[in-house]
């Protein structure tokens, strides 16, 4: 399969090979969107995502095969602009608990539920740049590489930010300091809190 | 449990975007980048190409037959059936002799949209619910379109549900819709420091088989059909509210040469006014509609509609989960206020770079 970065540099002279990117990646920044920002703004949000990555894309860094963490950061700088259906969303969380949520264990629902309800609102006073960098890696899908070409900042800031952003996180939810690495991520580094 | 384990529970809920919205998503992005000039154009060999057996060589020289707005798609396939070209027609004469409201010095151009789309969410279980909400808002484009427009988004409301779990999915979703209206403002109608607003109409054809050709080839790839998206590039089009009455003519009489366009209600009903509904039936089970005032030709508005049923989880046949409806009117003033940004946020990277950033 072509990859992304081959794609966009083809698209340099053909534009319309720009589609394909679209057709490969517009899904993962509907649904970054839609849990930052809430339905009603993704729609937005993944069309001008595309748009200005069309009218950037002789910026791509081509070093990097997948063209999603490059989408993902210029969808964090216009969910920027719709702060407040972000802090909506996640206002509506605090209050009231997610619409549904979804642990494995159902003995976990009760406290998952309790504990969601303090990470929403602690997340909505995390520092801009320490939100983003959180959600580009726990709903983005994003690894610490991939946040770090997103905000356009060196890895180990990335992990810096997603250290602390954790740590406070941590704290709100009732949650004691993490002894071992997160959980199901084997490809990156471990948390040293 | 850790805290990222659960900061990823939260959110699991959402969403997949609906079929409708990736479509729009990408005609905005097609749009766009066909109306990008081309550093380096290879497109008349492309096309060639994608004709395939249609390349000739004669005596060392290539002849390449390039697609065009006089040889094409339109004409030669048939158009649509007897009764809906003839309407069709009809329309376009009318709205010839409706002539375009004068938009005098200082003045604006205000296009009321009502519009209904569909939201989608998934549930923890993978159940997928459907319902629709309210996107109105006015749009005031000023005489000279380097000049200020002022565009007027209200609130967004929850329209329609289907059955408890779309209820509850909206009841869910009801706290990220826009709760405030929104003002923006921007010269030349760069929305969001984005690009600026051009649609292009001048430029179009206005003779109805070449515009058709160049519809065809514009939407080459996208859509369930070529002759399906022709028709919704059409609607689209229409729907900005700030189509020329000689356009709007020459898109009816364009409309009235796609194959498999037929009249589908002679009195069709949406938002209270009532016209002739001109639709296609796609093979993935909704028609494009566009529903005309055969009286002033003027387009009362479009709508999608769902042939079958439960082809959204609780949807009837019948029902449009997707309709816009416009009213033009040329008046004096303008809403003040606002930002190009929207909601207080100002312009940042440069205009014209997408970006915005917001004070608080």
């Amino acid at each position: 399969m072509t990859s992304d970065s081959e794609i966009v540099r083809r698209s340099r002279d053909q534009p319309a090979a720009f589609a394909e990117v679209y057709d490969r990646h517009a899904p993962a920044v509907y649904r970054y969107a839609a849990r930052r920002a809430g339905i009603d703004a993704a729609d937005d949000i993944m069309a001008e995502t595309f748009l200005v990555a069309f009218e950037r894309r002789e910026h791509f860094d081509g070093s990097y095969e997948s063209a999603l963490p490059w989408l993902l950061g210029i969808a964090t700088v216009l969910i920027r602009k719709h702060r407040g259906a972000e802090a909506r969303v996640l206002r509506a969380v605090a209050a009231s608990g997610p619409p549904t949520i979804v642990v494995e264990d159902r003995d976990d629902r009760l406290d998952a539920n309790l504990a969601v309800r303090g990470l929403a609102g602690t997340i909505r006073r995390l520092p801009a740049r320490d939100r983003d960098a959180l959600l580009l890696y726990a709903w983005g899908d994003l690894d610490y590489g991939g946040v770090a070409l997103a905000l356009g900042v060196p890895v180990g800031t990335v992990r810096s930010r997603l250290n602390r952003a954790r740590r406070v996180l941590r704290q709100a939810a009732g949650i004691p300091p993490a002894e071992k690495a997160d959980h199901g991520r084997a490809n990156v580094a471990p948390i040293t809190g | 449990m850790d805290e990222l384990t659960l900061l990823r529970s939260l959110g699991k809920d959402v969403v997949d975007p609906s079929t409708e919205l990736l479509d729009r998503g990408r005609s905005a992005l097609v749009h766009h980048i066909g109306s990008r000039p081309a550093k380096k154009s290879h497109r008349g060999l492309k096309r060639a190409g994608w004709i395939g057996g249609a390349t000739v060589v004669a005596a060392g020289v290539a002849a390449v037959l390039v697609l065009s707005n006089v040889v094409g798609f339109a004409g030669w396939r048939g158009g649509a059936d007897a009764a809906a070209a003839a309407a069709l027609s009809d329309a376009a004469a009318a709205t010839i002799k409706t002539s375009d409201p004068v938009i005098g010095q200082g003045q604006f151009l205000k296009v009321s949209t009502q519009a209904v789309s569909t939201a989608q969410t998934q549930d923890a279980q993978g159940e997928i619910a459907v319902y629709s909400v309210t996107q109105n808002g006015q749009m005031y484009i000023p005489a000279d379109h380097n000049d200020e427009w002022v565009w007027v988004r209200e609130p967004s409301a929850v329209a329609q549900t289907f059955g408890p779990a779309s209820e509850r999915a909206a009841a869910a979703a009801a706290v990220s819709l826009r709760t405030a209206p929104d003002l923006i403002r921007a010269a030349k109608g760069a929305w969001y420091n984005g690009q600026p607003t051009a649609w292009g109409f001048n430029s179009l054809p206005r003779d109805p088989q070449q515009l058709l050709n160049y519809i065809y080839r514009t939407t080459v790839g996208q859509g369930v059909s070529p002759d399906g998206q022709a028709l919704v590039f059409i609607a689209d089009t229409l729907r900005t509210g700030a189509v020329p009455a000689d356009l709007r003519a020459a898109l009816y009489d364009a409309a009235a040469g796609i194959p498999g366009v037929k009249i589908t209600n002679q009195a069709a009903t949406l938002d209270g006014r009532t016209g002739i509904a001109f639709g296609r039936d796609e093979t993935d089970g909704v028609r494009q509609e566009i529903i005309i005032d055969p009286n002033t030709g003027l387009m009362i508005g479009e709508r999608q509609v769902l042939l079958t049923a439960n082809l959204l989880p609780g949807v009837p046949a019948g029902e449009s989960m997707q309709w816009t409806t416009v009213t033009t009117t040329v008046v004096d003033s303008a809403p003040s206020g606002g930002s190009a940004c929207g909601k207080g946020g100002q312009p940042f990277g440069g205009a014209g770079s997408g970006q915005c950033r917001f004070a608080n």
